[in-house]
């Protein structure tokens, strides 16, 4: 992160040199900042490629406009422009103020004013999100959170308390789900790391699992579920959706992996192998990403599933334009890890944002989280252990602007800045 | 450029050409070895027909028959003429050589233990067919397929013979209140500490060549079970679940002893892995059928076991 900012620092000294243009270095600065960030987002990917790596502009983990996440007439403008206008704006205010403070010839203010102009235009012209084409049926969700630690293995009596705690939160769920009057249908969302199937199976074969989950609920209930399981000779990290009444209805394998959580990088595998061959046996086996799309039907409603990592996305979560957003988050490794799991939830509120849908999360040693269209943190769970959140939900079918363009028009724009501030660097063997 | 700059780029220099060799060196093995080596020949000829009897000397080796005597079993027939005929050169009388197929497949060896060795019997059943006829595509196609599945019937019929529990002797004890709670939470203890290790270990992802200690460490951990479970003092009305219970770990641990016999014996360990899959349905059975029974003595029972199990009976 500190690297390519400081890229973009040192590119942009250059442009400070622009002679008689002031007003346009901070649209320099802004643009060099933005596709700086941009291509920030593909190198953390490359550095760490793997078995299970997939390159895109995926990891926007640390990008600045996260740090706005609580001011709301900001935060909103992202189903416009995405994380990387608010970047845009942000340098430029920065960059801004900076010279201005710095530069006795830049004494221009009105280079500044167009930024808290457009922000209001913005804010004046976007939709309400809360009145606009939602669902009238609310959808009761209930999300099941966790606090199962990452560790190798498991004491017996370690696995059968998960197991057994999971078991109750599924039954609060069920009760939840069957006393809710609104609607004849409802979802209990595990999550990342829960691995309650594989507990079941265990316990219970084929026919007693579908005896099992068909006693669960007079309703018809959706289980949303995580296991790793083998596929096609590959480990995969799957999500599991189970209809109480019909079985299972779809899986999904988790494509945007995490580095060193779910495969080893050969950054660090290939100097293993070369000098310590011994400790290539010790590695645990590699997750390997899945090539199906994230969207499940239910209810008659298009969900979007979002397995930890994939979060950091903007293009994962907003393909294919879900009605909602249900995240499953696992903190174990971290063991809660604050820092982490905020910078998870401005995430969530931005995705929230940029594609208007609820966006819910149900976690594993962190916070549950049921985040409205505009944002706002609408439910949250008390803390990170075991813990039933239920709430009510309305999917929406709508589109943003962000979901029709995405990340093209800033980048685009930043880039024709930037082509021109390059066009006007002065020629240091002339001058 | 100053001496430390140099001294540097010698560093470094002398550090890539290191990881550069090193590189290779991982593929020495993969480079050393030839799938296709071709046959190396045998110190001895013995394609040589000694005895003139039609059968080369290593075929006499192979039939166990006089590589000097061109009549074996002195029947007045050449051993060579008796094996292309498909009759046995070692008997006089007129047994057939598929008769020896049937032998593999339905009678012999009359007892089977858990050390027989299928794949070596498997072997020799399809050699001796081939040799008989039976099992040479081409020749009579009722009588190939009729081999075939006979060989495929005797390998797991003879898996199954192997899984006969030895007898044990059962202390009984009343039926009292207390001997069957004694008796349910010992079982409870057992079962979590060995049967129910959550999660699996086994890397499902990996070849089980790569995992036969993970399997025969299993194995003993169900052995020491089976042994545990043998010694409980047993309730009368318990008798029954009690030994489908040691049936049952009795069967784990062959079945993961099999497995980790993998490289001696591959045909009865892949049937054993088959066969842990329905161990597995049988053990959700086989809780069940506790869990039903404590519900009707009325026991309480205060186990995360038999809570876990009364949250899953929600019917």
């Amino acid at each position: 992160m500190a690297f390519w900012w400081g890229m973009a620092g040192l590119f942009s000294i250059k442009f400070l040199r622009i002679e008689g243009h002031n007003w346009f270095i901070p649209l320099a600065w802004a643009s060099t900042f933005v596709l700086a960030e941009y291509l920030r987002t593909f190198f953390f990917g490359i550095i760490f490629i793997g078995n299970g790596s997939i390159i895109g502009p995926h990891w926007t983990i640390g990008s600045p406009a996260y740090l706005l996440q609580d001011l709301d007439y900001i935060l909103k403008t992202s189903s416009i422009w995405g994380i990387y206008g608010i970047d845009f704006v942000l340098a430029y205010l920065i960059g801004g103020i900076l010279l201005f403070t710095r530069r006795k010839d830049f004494k221009n203010l009105l280079v500044l004013a167009w930024v808290p102009a457009i922000l209001l235009c913005l804010n004046t012209f976007l939709p309400d999100n809360r009145d606009k084409n939602f669902e009238e049926k609310k959808l009761p969700i209930a999300l099941i959170q966790t606090k199962i630690p990452s560790k190798l293995s498991y004491t017996s009596e370690e696995g059968l308390d998960n197991f057994k705690k999971k078991l109750e939160l599924l039954e609060g769920a069920s009760e939840f789900l069957n006393s809710h009057e609104s609607s004849e249908k409802g979802i209990a969302i595990l999550p990342e790391g829960s691995h309650l199937l594989n507990s079941l199976s265990v316990f219970l074969n084929e026919n007693s699992l579908k005896n099992y989950f068909d006693n669960l609920s007079e309703k018809e209930i959706l289980v949303i579920d995580q296991v790793k399981s083998p596929a096609d000779g590959n480990l995969k990290s799957k999500v599991v959706l189970i209809n109480s009444k019909d079985g299972l209805i779809g899986t999904y394998d988790k494509k945007l992996l995490t580095p060193g959580g779910e495969f080893t990088p050969y950054i660090i595998k290939i100097p293993l192998t070369l000098f310590w061959p011994k400790a290539k046996e010790s590695l645990l086996p590699d997750t390997y990403p899945g090539s199906g799309s994230n969207l499940i039907e239910f209810n008659g409603q298009k969900i979007k599933i979002v397995v930890c990592s994939e979060l950091l996305s903007p293009s994962i979560v907003g393909d294919d334009n879900g009605d909602l957003i249900v995240a499953l988050h696992n903190f174990g490794l971290f063991n809660g890890g604050r820092l982490l799991e905020s910078q998870i939830l401005a995430m969530s509120r931005f995705r929230a944002v940029e594609n208007k849908k609820y966006s819910i999360t149900s976690s594993n040693y962190g916070q549950s989280y049921i985040i409205n269209p505009d944002g706002v943190v609408e439910k949250k769970a008390s803390g990170i252990g075991y813990e039933l959140l239920t709430g009510e939900i309305a999917p929406n079918k709508d589109q943003t602007w962000y979901n029709y363009v995405g990340d093209w028009p800033i980048l685009l724009l930043s880039s024709v800045f930037f082509g021109f501030a390059i066009r006007k660097i002065p020629d240091d063997s002339k001058s | 450029m100053t001496q430390k700059v140099k001294v540097l780029f010698v560093f470094l220099a002398v550090l890539a050409v290191v990881s550069v060799f090193s590189f290779l060196d991982v593929f020495r093995g993969v480079r050393s070895a030839k799938l296709n080596d071709p046959p190396k020949p045998l110190p001895l000829d013995i394609s040589i027909d000694a005895d003139q009897d039609g059968l080369s000397d290593a075929d006499e080796s192979y039939w166990d028959t006089d590589f000097q005597d061109s009549d074996t079993d002195g029947d007045g027939f050449l051993d060579g003429e008796e094996v292309a005929s498909g009759y046995d050169p070692r008997e006089a009388s007129s047994h057939e050589l598929g008769d020896d197929l049937e032998d593999t497949i339905y009678g012999a060896p009359e007892e089977i233990t858990a050390d027989f060795n299928i794949t070596e019997s498997l072997a020799q059943g399809m050699i001796s067919g081939i040799y008989a006829d039976d099992l040479r595509p081409g020749v009579d196609d009722a009588k190939f397929k009729e081999g075939v599945n006979a060989l495929s019937f005797s390998a797991v019929d003879n898996f199954y013979r192997t899984q006969t529990a030895p007898t044990i002797t059962t202390n009984i004890v009343d039926n009292s209140k207390e001997s069957q709670i004694t008796y349910i939470e010992a079982v409870a203890q057992i079962v979590k500490k060995d049967l129910l290790d959550l999660p699996q270990k086994a890397n499902l992802n990996d070849s089980i060549i790569s995992q036969l200690s993970f399997f025969k460490t299993k194995s003993s951990q169900f052995q020491i079970s089976h042994g545990k479970i043998a010694a409980l003092s047993v309730p009368e009305d318990w008798l029954d679940i009690h030994k489908t219970i040691l049936d049952f770990i009795y069967r784990s641990y062959l079945n993961y002893l099999y497995i980790s016999s993998y490289e001696t014996d591959m045909v009865k360990a892949t049937i054993a892995m088959a066969e842990l899959s329905n161990l597995n349905n049988e053990l959700s059975i086989l809780l069940q059928a506790i869990q039903a029974k404590i519900k009707t003595k009325g026991l309480p029972i205060d186990n995360s076991l038999y809570q876990i199990m009364n949250l899953l009976d929600n019917g």
